[in-house]
């Protein structure tokens, strides 16, 4: 079965040719793997391939092989439809205050055209337009504490 | 004088877990503070007591003196820890503790005073002996006597704006024939600036190194040193390596910088735990920066190489008992390093993270320490600072420790966050590292060299893999379900952060 998944910052191919709870064998960028699974312990997997013993740790979609992590999920199917960027909207990434605001309702904006700068863990962070636009609504002022995931901005 | 029973830790996190350790091996008892959010982290119920601060600004909770005062008074506490940060080296609490009939456990706010302002502490310091980074801040401005006293300090120079910052009205004179033009351009961009085109000279170090000398002295006028520390790899200067001993202390200089930061306690009288801090230069010349009158938190690395338990000796000397050996007594064995856990991402502009700690693993690495204020579940805040942990190890030689803590970085994950755990881990490996070429610019220097380094085909085989076989993995299913990214900077589709 052809599957898609989310590797870090990318959407890669994987081939299970078969696969049940305990072994998966698999075709990753033209080169086949034969995995068995010997144990599971809480968040650890002990994984043999080939003679080799590996094992990865993982939570959720946070794994980490040798020491290396891998961010993995199953495509998120909603979230590719609609992007935010695609409404104009700008959330807080995180909790914390506005510091300068450098744009008016109704600037005219480039990608890259600096939006706001906000602190949060007391250092600051320049928020940048991603996409072309005018601003329709600022909806705070300069010194207001926000919390996070709240739109901002609002582009059109 | 009498002995401590009761501690009141006027500090959270890993510290305040450290004090407790320490203070329940010596029979005595703690009370911890803690504030609404941080119900659930290990400090708030780790002690024998613990009270709520409440909510609010850092002000209304663990800067605020009475209320903590109040607090220790009323649970009978008779002495008060500051930790680091925070109270810690603020005379005024150090002070009203005292008067309030309790034990301070650190130095006196006179000491506190002295060396906490950087121009009172570098008068003195002139005084005893010790040389601070020669410099002039005279008010004569005229060229002739500027290149006079360029000269006497020796190139190359820094001209500063005295009102300045910024880097703003600043220049590095390397030859003499250079001074006029670059004094000329300072003054130009100062009185732009800051409106006054006053300079101050200061000698320029090229490469330098952070090396800080850990001190303890008791009441009775007996004053150690527990060797060096080197703390030169920093990021947004904050430190995020420390070892003992420093790949480039020999014995000669050892003797030399610590036989100065004895001078200094000696010659202030200090008690209690302190840190001198010294910019060393490639030609093993060395001044004064500054005191740090309290715990550091590199001090584990301290503690790994003499086999001594500093909070302990803090304690000791807080109730006025004579530290228990001599110098001579006391050695550096092997080699320590320490690294700080961080939440953030060191890939994208050290940006701090937040979220939940689904896992922080354990080790099994010999001779390696974690110390951490978090358990599973907890969240990650902006509230506090974002250290997650230190992580120590110990070998019999720096080759030795390095490759134990490369190794214990490997079970130590807090998965669920995004971490400097892997940049910890570049720095570690990089051959630079291990040729002890530790200056405080290593992080911009080697830049390049610490980029992420691309998984071999296998590891991320490995990853696909376990995420298949994973049974409660999206993967094992039909139906999508959503997942929720972590990290709210990795979330944002809408705009760029730099």
């Amino acid at each position: 079965m052809k599957r898609q998944i989310q590797l870090n910052d990318e959407m890669i191919d994987v081939d299970v040719i078969e696969q049940n709870p305990r072994f998966v064998l698999f075709n990753l960028d033209g080169t086949e793997y034969t995995v068995n699974l010997s144990n599971v312990d809480d968040y650890k997997m002990n994984l043999s391939y080939k003679n080799t013993n590996v094992t990865v740790v993982g939570v959720d979609t946070h794994f980490v092989v040798d020491g290396v992590e891998f961010a993995i999920s199953a495509p998120n199917r909603s979230r590719s439809k609609g992007k935010t960027t695609d409404h104009g909207q700008m959330t807080s990434p995180m909790p914390g205050k506005i510091l300068k605001i450098f744009i008016k309702e109704g600037s005219v904006v480039e990608p890259g055209t600096p939006i706001l700068v906000m602190e949060a863990m007391k250092m600051e962070h320049t928020i940048k337009a991603s996409k072309k636009g005018v601003v329709e609504k600022v909806h705070y002022k300069e010194g207001d504490q926000v919390q996070g995931g709240v739109e901002l901005v609002k582009l059109c | 004088m009498k002995k401590i029973t009761k501690i009141l830790i006027a500090n959270r996190g890993e510290i305040a877990l450290r004090v407790i350790s320490t203070a329940r091996e010596m029979g005595i008892k703690t009370v911890t503070l803690y504030t609404d959010e941080e119900i659930k982290l290990p400090h708030a119920t780790a002690g024998d007591e613990s009270f709520n601060l409440g909510s609010g600004a850092l002000k209304e909770t663990y800067l605020n003196q009475e209320k903590i005062i109040e607090i220790a008074r009323s649970c009978g506490a008779d002495a008060v820890h500051p930790g680091y940060g925070f109270l810690s080296e603020k005379s005024s609490f150090a002070k009203k503790v005292r008067e309030a009939g309790l034990i301070f456990i650190g130095p006196s706010p006179e000491s506190i005073d002295l060396m906490g302002d950087k121009k009172t502490s570098k008068i003195k310091i002139q005084e005893l002996g010790v040389p601070s980074i020669p410099g002039y801040h005279g008010d004569n401005q005229e060229i002739g006597h500027l290149v006079k006293e360029a000269k006497k300090i020796g190139l190359p120079v820094l001209i500063k704006a005295s009102a300045g910052g910024g880097g703003k009205g600043m220049r590095i004179v390397y030859e003499e024939s250079e001074f006029q033009s670059a004094l000329e351009g300072a003054k130009r961009e100062a009185l732009n600036a800051f409106g006054d085109e006053t300079v101050l000279l200061e000698k320029y170090i090229t490469s330098p190194r952070h090396i800080e000398i850990q001190v303890m002295s008791d009441q009775h006028g007996n004053h150690f040193h527990l060797f060096e520390r080197e703390c030169s790899i920093q990021r947004r200067y904050q430190k995020i390596v420390e070892e003992s001993p420093s790949p480039a202390v020999t014995p000669e200089l050892r003797k030399k910088m610590t036989e100065a930061a004895i001078k200094i306690t000696s010659g202030i009288n200090y008690e209690g735990a302190g840190t001198i801090e010294l910019i060393l230069d490639t030609d093993g010349r060395f001044y004064f920066l500054e005191m740090n009158t309290r715990l550091q938190v590199e001090h584990p690395v301290t503690e790994m190489v003499t086999g001594l338990d500093l909070v302990r000796l803090q304690i000791i000397v807080a109730q006025g008992d004579k530290l228990p050996f001599t110098q001579n007594d006391l050695k550096q064995r092997g080699h320590a390093i320490e690294v700080r856990l961080y939440a953030e991402d060191p890939d994208n502009g050290f940006l701090p993270s937040i979220g939940t700690i689904k896992k922080i693993g354990k080790t099994t690495v010999r001779d390696t320490r974690l110390d951490c204020g978090y358990v599973d579940g907890n969240a990650v805040t902006i509230s506090f600072d974002p250290m997650l942990a230190k992580l120590i190890s110990w070998g019999e030689s720096r080759e030795v420790a390095a490759q134990k803590l490369n190794l214990a970085l490997n079970d130590i994950l807090f998965l669920g966050l995004k971490t400097n755990r892997d940049y910890l881990k570049r720095i570690l490996t990089l051959p630079e590292f291990h040729k002890g070429a530790t200056y405080t610019h290593f992080v911009k220097t080697y830049e390049d060299k610490l980029k992420k380094k691309v998984p071999t085909k296998e590891q991320t085989a490995m990853a696909v893999a376990a995420f298949l076989l994973k049974k409660d993995s999206a993967a094992g299913t039909s139906t999508q379900t959503t997942t929720k990214t972590n990290n709210v900077w990795e979330g944002l589709t809408g705009f760029r952060n730099i």
